[in-house]
């Protein structure tokens, strides 16, 4: 079955999106601040949904944010809960990206990995 | 003119003789001079049959080398002729040959080959009974054996010699053969003997040089006779000559003259001819110019049917300009109307989107008023907590950050008895901001008041409560709505001295003589999704013994990009901040505060959330 690349060209308040079925890859970076995180999230969602009804054995999640508002923090807990699904019979590999010296994104990332019981590889962005 | 073409006409005739000449001079010259190209003809021609041919260019390679003191080679090509001569009997040539190897074998000094051969030709020379040759030839033979110094056997050859040579009364080869027998006997001793062929010899000799000299003098006579009758030949043949070229000089007189007529007869002609040619010229000049009037007419007539052309072109072309130009000017205007009409309805438009706006300003305007009402102000604050402050800038008119705080009655947490008062503060950062998140700050401060009100027991019991009950008002377990907030709670109870925190997602942080402490707070949100089965909060109990100011904060602060990189202040930036000015009075910090975020976000960012810091002291 074939299904379409999902992607978000980034702007000044949402991150940029790019989800490849094929290849089992989703990533997400930038910043994240949508005036409406509803319309912005939804139809990431929604491909997850769609992606999760005939996944690769291997997905890997690559996020790469600079900044997450709170209602967006919860927009990506609902993504990585989706995804959560994908275990056991699935390999799901988490890769949390940061800059250098960000705490903050840190703590963010590590806020969701407590929150989701998900294995995280947190891994410094080479500027 | 005509001896021109006669030279022509002779060179015509000379030239293909010439030509003649020069094939034959090439065709017996075909094989070169190279005498191995003679040696490699000559075998093949022995090859195939023509030993004549191979003999004879034998003989070249042979003489070639001779003459050029190549005895060997010389020796080798006479003896392939004498081969090929061999085969067609050609015995006269054999014996010369034979001769020739004797002498070449002789000046070698390979005297009894050079016997050899002499005796061969001797044999031939027996058979055919050539007398002169045979003496000849023994006269040969004799020298080589002198050279081998067998006299007697020289000897024996030169008597029979001699004995010949008088048969056959040859002088030359009698006197030879005397210096020769004198040379033989001198060597083998017999003085006598030798004197007589001497003599014998030199009587000869005399008799042979008169003979010589009078045969010389009968030549030159017999010469001068013959130049006589010569010279006198030549003198009548001159005569003779000069009659014939007076006869020339008088045809020639002739025939100049019959030149001259015809050249008289010429001129005229050609004076006729170029009065004709004139005429004719004349007349071409006149045709010439007729023409070109007539080229001119047409071409005038051509340019004007062109002009006439164009004008009409012209004429056309602008009369459709024109009707185009008014179409067009009739659709611009049209157009102009439409835009007109456009521009009224953008006027219209901007001016309701103008009004809309001025509306909905005024509507949040309205709404800040009701958050504003909501919210107590730092001076309320101040009247439980003197020393504190509450740095609060909103990204939009409303905010959906917002504080709380309030007395509240304090619960044991086993008997649910009241154990008395005390102060909950809250600093919260709902989602969104702006409109949304002032309606979320409306919901949070509702239920923060609801939850207090029966008393509370811990700052995490709050949050746990907070959470049910937003999830519960938002019906968040039947639809998508993922809101919530994240916040801040403490508990101050002062007559325990101690102040208890429960954070979701959000920290404390505490400056006391200890220094600085740093609490996280829970991972977890209020609202949103559960994945696990019931939201609890870290109840942390802090005892305040001595003087300690705590900073409670939402995200607002730390995450605005701006400095000198655009990078974000992050929240180490703001505790270290804090740290840095904490022996200042509070009131002095909220100023620190704000200008370090003005200068921070500096004019080339924008202010990116609500933006809320508490501190106080107890």
């Amino acid at each position: 079955m074939y299904m379409e690349n999902f992607y978000v060209i980034e702007s000044e308040d949402n991150p940029s999106i790019f989800c490849d079925a094929e290849k089992g890859l989703i990533e997400m970076e930038g910043r994240s601040l949508p005036e409406n995180v509803d319309t912005f999230y939804n139809p990431v969602i929604e491909w997850v949904r769609e992606y999760l009804k005939n996944p690769m054995p291997k997905t890997t999640v690559r996020f790469g944010f600079v900044y997450i508002n709170s209602s967006s923090s919860k927009k990506i807990l609902e993504i990585l809960m989706l995804l959560k699904k994908l275990l056991p019979d699935n390999d799901l590999k988490i890769i949390w990206n940061y800059l250098p010296e960000d705490e903050d994104m840190y703590d963010e990332g590590m806020d969701f990995a407590k929150m989701t019981q998900l294995d995280f590889d947190f891994k410094i962005t080479s500027e | 003119m005509f001896k021109k073409a006669l030279v022509i006409f002779v060179l015509l005739l000379g030239l293909p003789s010439c030509i003649g000449i020069m094939v034959i001079l090439s065709n017996g010259n075909f094989q070169g001079s190279d005498p191995e190209v003679w040696n490699q003809h000559a075998t093949e021609s022995y090859n195939q049959g023509n030993y004549a041919e191979a003999a004879r260019f034998y003989n070249k390679r042979a003489f070639y080398f001779w003459e050029n003191n190549k005895l060997d080679e010389a020796a080798d090509s006479f003896i392939s002729s004498v081969k090929a001569n061999e085969k067609i009997g050609n015995q006269n040539a054999v014996m010369h040959i034979y001769n020739n190897l004797g002498q070449i074998y002789f000046d070698k000094g390979l005297y009894e080959r050079s016997e050899d051969y002499f005796l061969q030709n001797l044999a031939i020379s027996r058979e055919q009974d050539r007398r002169h040759n045979i003496a000849s030839g023994l006269i040969n033979i004799a020298n080589v054996r002198n050279e081998l110094g067998d006299y007697d056997a020289a000897i024996d050859a030169l008597q029979e010699a001699e004995a010949i040579a008088r048969e056959v009364n040859d002088m030359t080869l009698l006197r030879n053969s005397y210096a020769m027998l004198a040379q033989a006997h001198e060597r083998i001793g017999e003085d006598s003997k030798s004197k007589g062929y001497f003599d014998l010899y030199y009587a000869l000799e005399r008799k042979l040089q008169e003979e010589q000299m009078q045969r010389s003098q009968k030549e030159a006579k017999q010469r001068i006779s013959h130049a006589e009758t010569k010279a006198k030949r030549a003198e009548t043949e001159k005569e003779l000559t000069r009659e014939e070229l007076g006869e020339s000089e008088k045809t020639l007189q002739i025939t100049r003259q019959t030149l001259d007529e015809v050249e008289e007869v010429s001129r005229e002609r050609q004076l006729q001819i170029n009065l004709l040619n004139k005429e004719k010229q004349l007349q071409d000049e006149q045709l010439k110019r007729q023409q070109a009037v007539r080229n001119g007419l047409i071409i005038f007539g051509i340019l004007l049917a062109i002009v006439a052309a164009l004008i009409l072109h012209n004429y056309l072309q602008k009369k459709k300009a024109n009707r185009l130009l008014s179409k067009s000017n009739q659709e611009i205007s049209e157009q102009n109307d439409e835009i007109a009409k456009k521009n009224k309805e953008l006027q219209k438009t901007y001016f309701q989107i103008k009004k809309q706006n001025k509306n909905i300003s005024a509507s949040i305007a309205y709404a800040q008023r009701i958050q504003q009402a909501m919210l107590s102000n730092d001076q309320n604050l101040k009247k439980h907590l003197p020393e504190s402050f509450i740095y609060y800038k909103p990204r939009d008119i409303v905010s959906g950050d917002f504080y709380w705080f309030s007395e509240v009655e304090l619960t044991d947490l086993n008997s649910s008895k009241k154990t008395g008062k005390g102060l909950v503060i809250a600093c919260v950062d709902c989602t969104g901001h702006g409109v949304p998140g002032a309606f979320m700050s409306m919901i949070g401060i509702n239920l923060l008041e609801n939850i207090t009100s029966k008393g509370v027991e811990t700052a995490g019991k709050i949050l746990e409560e907070l959470h049910t009950s937003i999830r519960k008002s938002l019906r968040q377990h039947k639809n998508d709505n993922r809101d919530g907030m994240e916040l801040s709670v403490c508990v101050i109870r002062e007559e325990q001295k101690v102040l208890e925190y429960a954070g979701a997602k959000s920290p404390l942080f505490y400056i006391n003589n200890d220094g600085s402490h740093f609490i996280k707070g829970d991972p977890a949100p209020i609202g949103g999704i559960q994945p696990e089965p019931k939201r609890e909060f870290t109840n942390h109990r802090i005892n305040v013994i001595s003087p300690t100011t705590f900073y409670l904060f939402t995200d607002g602060y730390a995450d605005q990009f701006g400095g000198p990189n655009g990078y974000k202040f992050s929240t180490r930036k703001l505790r270290n901040l804090l740290m840095e000015n904490s022996i200042d009075r509070l009131d002095q910090q909220k100023d620190v505060l704000d200008k370090n975020f003005i200068s921070w976000k500096n004019k080339k960012h924008k202010q990116l959330d609500d933006v809320l810091v508490m501190g106080f002291t107890i």
